[in-house]
């Protein structure tokens, strides 16, 4: 006891460790700080992490149940069962620890305010560089181990307990091993796979270009994370099989070599997943290798000359902005403050990292289902001159993702400090903010509505239908649009934005249903009118509905809630009930 | 005694800071001025350890810094120009880490911090997360956790940065008392008038060059000015401050 408590003071005493409690606390700490950002702890976010996979794992228990097989009088080999569930726990291994190293992307490396604040101390800079790694080596284990926390025991447990032969306690170890190595090594291989990827940018991309690339690869590995994830839990945790199972191209994805790990160490005898689990071990020690090394070149390349580089100021950067832009800007953006607005706008939503990375993702979602979309559309395609339903539904989506995407981006504010710019300049309080926000959302539909749907629709079935359904989809779009600002009255970004968990329940559902619901509902009237075009009176009626429930709303709000809003007003502390 | 010889900073070919030499014995203040770009953040970084210097050396003691940094890192204490702090981390906390990270003890810190931060008025605030601190409330942050250690070689760098009148007086105060203590320190600002006061020495840069080193006193004696600020704009301005004013002035109201 007395040894124990000897070392912990040690160790809390000791620089090093103290370095490393530093570096963890920095890597949990929220991204935006001085924009007052949320920062979580430890235990809240090993909750969060924990919960994935703890309510996978029981959602699993309906289909290994023994009374449930009795009552659907089934029988199957639960073993053999697991393997595409345990295929859905290494996804989801692999995509939550993915999320979590691209999202502190910009936190693995140290960076220049540790070399501020650590390089003047009497501490060698690479103990500040092994601090770091070992900070986030201890949190990668960690998570991992809390990720699968859960299902690494409930998991094999009821996979053994469903066994009809009721199962051996040897079994039980084989199955507890075999997930539990599993999912921990499919945490790690994306946790190094990722810092090495980071490292490798470092190296290689030119320091003038490795903001931008930097962030379309984090967004694109967002969304390939996502597509990933979502992909097999929509078509695998809900079907019971394994997707792309049978696909040559699907053993290509470092996910399906994992599953060779698992049917090798529970001795499923499959000798087509033992070249897999070869491959995975490989994959696992490459990207340990060249993270390490990549690390280690970053150290004697970049941080240890950093200093030098504060020094040197960048090139003087000119940019050319052509004659037919500056006309297009003039001719959608009349008056200045639209053009203001707009560019403001453009920039923001372009440059913006938490932006990006929000649309990533939410596109990415988006990306899943629309190609879930065009499967369905593909396979129910008939020799009819008509396009059914889920052909008809894919613009939609797309442009839901779009403006919804958009319109919640909108609300997260961008250097809030900075809005005293237009709260100091605009002179007119009721100035309308909503025509430039409109314009640029039209912007992103109407481009490839016009110059990709049209001819697309053209060439497949006929300049008719393409007028037609181009038409609707543009109608359709407006709709939305004038819907999502309905109550919108800020310059997008400048407003504070305090998180309303019912307002975020509300979008959550309100997008769910509207993908689920709305689009497909949309598209089958779309096609039943397109059967009879006289059902399109029955489609205006609607539209026109739509539109007069708005400009009705719109005409309703009283002046005062007209006022373009830079701060979002807290919840009233108590309500009248307004009884009589 | 700090001393810097033949001191020289190239960035590919161009010299940052060119062959610049001075001497700050225990008890001095060394004025360090120049205009933007001139080569002084390079030089308080060579000083400072954070950079190696392309040719010439910098000596504590007689001993070259770079045979054993961390000894001389030990008693060094820095303000840099630009608060970067862990906003996460309260004022408290950063002292605490900075302290530890120097193997203070404990209770040392806990003192010192203390004492510290109700000397500067941050007792209040020491809880509060540093991303909700002033300009002023994180440079007086710097300024503690530069003291905290009792070192023997102070480098402020732009220190009165958003810092207010009276704590900026008390600044002033306080780097006379510090050089009465027998404390080596370095202090570089655009601020000629506090340098005039505070400084015993001065060195004027341009260009990476040193143009003119010594005692203030002297400086003005032997450029036949009334004050620094005349003899630092008779040494290194090429605009005409006031001609250059009147264009701004008139380019406002015609352009």
């Amino acid at each position: 006891m007395k040894m124990h408590r000897s070392w912990r003071s040690g160790a809390s005493r000791n620089p090093f460790w103290i370095l490393v409690g530093h570096f963890i606390q920095r890597l949990l700490a929220g991204e935006d700080e001085n924009e007052g950002g949320m920062s979580i702890g430890l235990g809240a976010v090993l909750a969060i992490l924990a919960s994935p996979g703890a309510f996978a794992s029981i959602f699993l228990l309906d289909k290994y149940s023994t009374l449930m097989q009795w009552f659907r009088h089934q029988t199957f080999n639960s073993y053999r069962a697991s393997v595409a569930d345990e295929y859905f726990f290494i996804v989801l291994s692999m995509t939550v620890t993915g999320l979590v190293m691209v999202l502190r992307w910009n936190r693995l490396f140290p960076d220049r305010r540790d070399y501020a604040n650590l390089a003047v101390l009497p501490i060698p800079i690479r103990n500040v560089f092994l601090a770091n790694f070992v900070a986030l080596l201890s949190l990668a284990v960690l998570f991992a181990v809390d990720l699968n926390a859960f299902s690494a025991f409930f998991f094999p447990f009821i996979v053994t307990i469903s066994d009809g032969k009721g199962g051996s306690f040897a079994k039980l170890l084989l199955m507890l091993r075999s997930h539990g190595a599993t999912v921990f090594l499919s945490s790690l291989f994306s946790f190094f796979a990722i810092f090495g990827l980071v490292g490798l940018l470092i190296l290689v991309v030119p320091k003038r270009f490795f903001q931008p690339v930097s962030l379309c690869t984090r967004i694109l590995l967002v969304v390939v994370l996502l597509t990933e994830f979502f992909a097999n839990m929509f078509l695998q945790l809900f079907s019971g099989h394994l997707s792309g199972g049978g696909n040559a191209y699907a053993h290509l994805l470092p996910s399906f070599w994992f599953l060779g790990i698992y049917e090798t160490l529970a001795h499923l005898d499959n000798p087509a997943t033992e070249s897999l689990a070869q491959r995975a071990l490989f994959a696992i020690a490459a990207a340990i290798f060249i993270s390490l090394s990549a690390y280690a070149l970053c150290y004697r390349r970049r941080f240890v000359r950093l200093a030098e580089s504060l020094d040197v100021i960048g090139g003087v950067q000119h940019r050319h902005r052509v004659q037919l832009f500056n006309w297009l800007l003039q001719s959608l953006f009349p008056s200045s403050f639209e053009r203001a607005a707009a560019s403001f706008i453009a920039s923001a939503l372009t440059r913006s990292e938490r932006h990006l990375m929000f649309l990533g993702a939410y596109l990415g979602i988006g990306v899943v289902l629309t190609a879930q979309t065009v499967m369905d559309g593909l396979n129910a395609r008939t020799a009819s001159s008509i396009p059914g339903p889920d052909l008809l539904a894919i613009p939609l989506m797309v442009a839901f993702f779009i403006l919804t995407g958009l319109r919640f981006a909108f609300d997260m504010p961008v250097a809030l400090s900075a809005n005293w710019v237009f709260r100091c300049t605009l002179d007119d309080p009721l100035l309308n903010p909503r025509p430039p926000v409109r314009k640029i959302m039209l912007l992103c539909v109407l481009v490839w509505e016009l110059a990709i749907l049209f001819p697309v629709m053209f060439v497949q079935f006929g300049w008719q239908f393409a007028v037609v359904h181009t038409a609707t989809v543009v109608i359709l779009s407006a709709t939305l649009v004038e819907f999502l600002l309905v109550r919108f009255h800020k310059i997008p970004f400048t407003c504070s934005n305090r998180p309303d968990i019912r307002v975020l329940i509300m979008r959550i559902l309100g997008a769910v249903l509207a993908v689920m619901i709305l689009v497909p509902l949309l598209a089958s009237i779309e096609h039943g009118m397109l059967l009879k075009p006289a059902r399109f009176v029955f489609g205006a009626f609607l539209l026109g509905g739509a539109w007069y429930w708005i400009l009705r709303y719109r005409r309703g709000t009283p002046p005062w809630d007209l006022r373009i809003t830079f701060e979002d007003t807290p919840p009233p502390a108590f309500e009248l009930l307004k009884l009589v | 005694m700090l001393e810097v010889c033949s001191l020289t900073k190239c960035y590919a070919t161009i010299p940052a800071v060119d062959n610049v030499s001075f001497t700050i014995r225990p008890g001095e203040a060394l004025g360090y001025l120049g205009p933007n770009g001139s080569g002084k953040s390079t030089t308080v970084k060579i000083i400072t350890g954070l950079m190696e210097p392309s040719r010439g050396h910098v000596f504590f003691n007689g001993t070259d810094i770079q045979q054993d940094l961390a000894a001389y890192k030990r008693l060094l204490g820095y303000v840099p120009e630009e608060a970067n702090l862990y906003p996460f981390l309260s004022g408290l906390e950063y002292l605490a880490l900075v302290g530890r990270l120097r193997e203070m003890p404990d209770s040392l810190i806990a003192r010192r911090a203390d004492a510290m931060l109700q000397l500067f008025a941050m007792h209040p605030h020491r809880h509060t997360a540093i991303a909700a601190y002033s300009k002023g409330m994180r440079q007086r942050i710097l300024l503690i956790a530069a003291l905290i250690h009792n070192p023997q070689i102070i480098i402020f760098d732009e220190p009165l940065s958003g810092l207010d009148v009276t704590s900026a007086l008390i600044f002033r105060q306080l780097v006379t008392e510090l050089r009465e203590q027998g404390k080596i320190i370095f202090y570089c600002s655009h601020v000629l008038e506090v340098v005039e006061k505070v400084c015993s020495h001065v060195i004027i840069l341009h260009r990476g060059k040193q143009v003119a080193y010594g005692a203030v006193e002297d400086l003005k004696r032997f450029q036949v000015m009334p004050s620094l600020e005349a003899a630092f704009s008779h040494l290194v301005q090429e605009v005409d401050a006031y001609q250059t004013a009147r264009d701004i002035a008139e380019a406002v109201t015609t352009l």
